[in-house]
């Protein structure tokens, strides 16, 4: 079972690295969340309004206190609501490969249905292996680049400036990022891989991904803290494992300790990717590949 | 021994299209056994029934003394496939793909090179083997097709359609190979084919199916003599004499006259003719055409399914061929 789907998440890896063109590809919309939409929404320069123009009448000492207050304001918001975050990028980051990881295994079905297409698939299908093998090497496929491309985008916001800054960089922070980071991709490939493997046709895997893609982002604590959202969005931000995700990466980013919010997150995005995975395998068992 | 044993085999799609009804039939260990059919005669559905891409819904189906329902990894290790749609994989190489297919049949790294090299250089793909399949011809393609069904050393190699839409050459070339590997390795090919003269140089055995059913199992060469022999057509100006003379001949079964034309039938036409060309001439009858017609299989064919193999285009406007079709995929 492992060797079988060791081989065939080989066959995926050796598609996608001869085609760098798709790695960056890959890469440009998180980046993109990042740069621009990092620095054109920044919440923490919006409310301090350093282009405040004021009225010459007005005294300067007035001027000087409403600036004042301003920047304090961003100042306290940003460590009130941003959990003490350095700037906005640093709170965006642990969001942005949360919902790349999200983007990418929305698609993780799409192989599934050019294999069927293409009649790879029926080779799979009489061949002497576990069926769940095919079902887990297109998951475990899509884990690994996720997780390749989230290194990526970390090492790009780590480089831009006014970018990504670590409180601590050490073993800890890295490998539980890493392993939550897994754990939120092979929940999310699991759904999907399980959802595409009875599609025929690719529109109606990209019609499902765009269908989730945006309202699970913006339903979640991603791009900005859940507190600024009213009840009910709050409500669904709360079942959403990017909220989770993205707060933990964000949480070791930003603090680089293991607070009991860390482990509560962790334990959240381990009963999400077990579950699905579970879910997935009776669904590859019992339905996917029947005729 | 009888490597592949069908046994009162029905398949039902959706509770009432019946796209194979009951069926027998036996292939011999070491026999090239030929599936002939019409577009949406339930070809393809029996093949993915045999290879246990599809339930029986009725009936009892061993391969290499394997149940198909109850041990279909056994009867999956046991057997080679080359489908009717191709299945590679354009992004890879053509060694990669065949590596590929050795490592999910669990063939050891080192006799999956072995034999990669051996069978590449079979079908001359050598020089190939280090490019992407997004770049072979159509006919390199199912050369590759045909020697990935072949690298576990399989004991039965399904063929489904093997040629079709292949060009003259590159279908003898197929021909060739296959007939190489039955003969050396003693290797049992099923080949399921709407190409009479395929089945009919290749195989050592046909069925002919039509509509779901098996309706006659035997030899070429046995189907062609239950049609009863050669036919000579002769035009003469003198027809009846010419009848008269024609018909003392033993060997001569049936003489009758159609239009301005002599129809004889008879087993031995190769002997015969020169014979009527003689005592034509001896007795000052003038022949001005005449042509020898050897019984094929696409008579066959058309005396069995009651339409020829070359006018099943018919075939596709029937509803319930084209459900089996769409639902065999």
């Amino acid at each position: 079972m492992i060797i079988e789907t060791w081989v065939l998440i080989k066959r995926e890896l050796e598609k996608w690295y001869k085609v760098p063109a798709l790695i960056f590809s890959a890469l440009i919309q998180p980046v993109v969340w990042i740069t621009l939409f990092g620095n054109s929404f920044n919440p923490t320069r919006i409310i301090s309004f350093e282009n405040l123009t004021f009225s010459e009448n007005m005294p300067p000492e007035v001027v000087m206190g409403i600036k004042e207050f301003f920047a304090n304001s961003s100042n306290l918001i940003l460590e009130q609501t941003f959990q003490g975050a350095p700037n906005y990028l640093t709170f965006l980051t642990g969001g942005v490969l949360s919902t790349l990881i999200l983007f990418s295994s929305a698609f993780s079905g799409s192989s599934v249905i050019w294999d069927r297409r293409f009649g790879f698939l029926d080779k799979l299908l009489v061949a002497p292996i576990p069926r769940s093998s095919i079902y887990y090497a297109k998951v475990f496929s899509t884990v690994i680049k996720a997780l390749i491309q989230c290194s990526l985008v970390f090492i790009i916001a780590s480089l831009i400036p006014g970018g990504l800054v670590l409180a601590k960089l050490n073993i800890t922070v890295v490998v539980v990022v890493f392993v939550s980071l897994f754990m939120l991709a092979t929940g999310f490939a699991c759904l999907f891989t399980a959802m595409a493997l009875r599609m025929r046709k690719w529109e109606t895997l990209i019609a499902v991904a765009n269908l989730v893609n945006l309202p699970l982002l913006f339903a979640s604590g991603a791009l900005f803290p859940i507190s600024f959202m009213p009840d009910w969005l709050q409500t669904i931000a709360r079942v959403n494992p990017i909220t989770y995700s993205a707060d933990l990466t964000r949480t070791l980013f930003i603090t680089g300790e293991i607070t009991s919010n860390v482990i509560f997150d962790f334990q959240v995005l381990a009963g999400f990717s077990i579950s699905l995975m579970i879910l997935g395998s009776f669904v590859a068992r019992y339905y996917g590949f029947k005729e | 021994m009888d490597i592949v044993q069908v046994e009162n085999l029905s398949k039902v799609f959706d509770k009432e299209i019946v796209a194979v009804d009951n069926i027998s039939f036996h292939v011999k260990e070491g026999e090239i056994f030929g599936f002939l059919g019409p577009n949406g005669a339930g070809k393809t559905t029996t093949i993915k029934v045999l290879t246990t891409l599809l339930q029986p819904t009725n009936g009892q189906v061993n391969i290499a003394t394997f149940d198909v329902r109850k041990k279909p990894d056994s009867v999956r290790s046991s057997i080679g496939i080359v489908p009717q749609a191709l299945t590679l994989d354009d992004d890879l190489k053509g060694m990669t793909n065949l590596l590929l297919s050795a490592k999910l049949y669990h063939v050891p790294d080192k006799i999956a090179k072995e034999r990669a090299d051996e069978l590449l250089k079979l079908v001359g793909l050598k020089d190939a083997a280090e490019r992407d399949v997004s770049t072979y011809s159509g006919g390199m393609r199912k050369r590759l097709e045909l020697i990935i069904g072949l690298i576990h050393n399989p004991k039965v190699l399904f063929l489904d359609e093997p040629t079709l839409g292949l060009d003259i050459q590159t279908r003898s070339v197929i021909w060739d190979y296959l007939k190489k590997l039955n003969k050396e390795n003693g290797l049992t090919i099923f080949i399921t084919t709407h190409y009479l003269e395929e089945a009919d140089l290749l195989c050592d055995r046909i069925a002919i199916i039509d509509q779901g059913k098996v309706l006659i199992e035997d030899t070429p060469s046995n189907l062609k003599q239950k049609l009863g022999g050669d036919t000579i057509e002769i035009s003469v100006d003198d027809n009846v004499k010419a009848k008269e003379l024609i018909s003392e001949f033993s060997s001569v079964e049936k003489i009758d006259t159609v239009g301005q034309k002599l129809r004889i039938k008879t087993k031995k036409g190769d002997e015969v003719l020169p014979l009527i060309l003689e005592i034509c001439k001896a007795n000052k009858i003038n022949v001005k055409t005449v042509a020898l017609s050897k019984p094929s299989l696409d008579e066959v064919f058309l005396e069995y399914t009651g339409k020829s193999l070359r006018d099943t285009g018919a075939g596709y406007s029937d509803k319930a061929a084209m459900q089996r079709l769409w639902k065999a995929r």
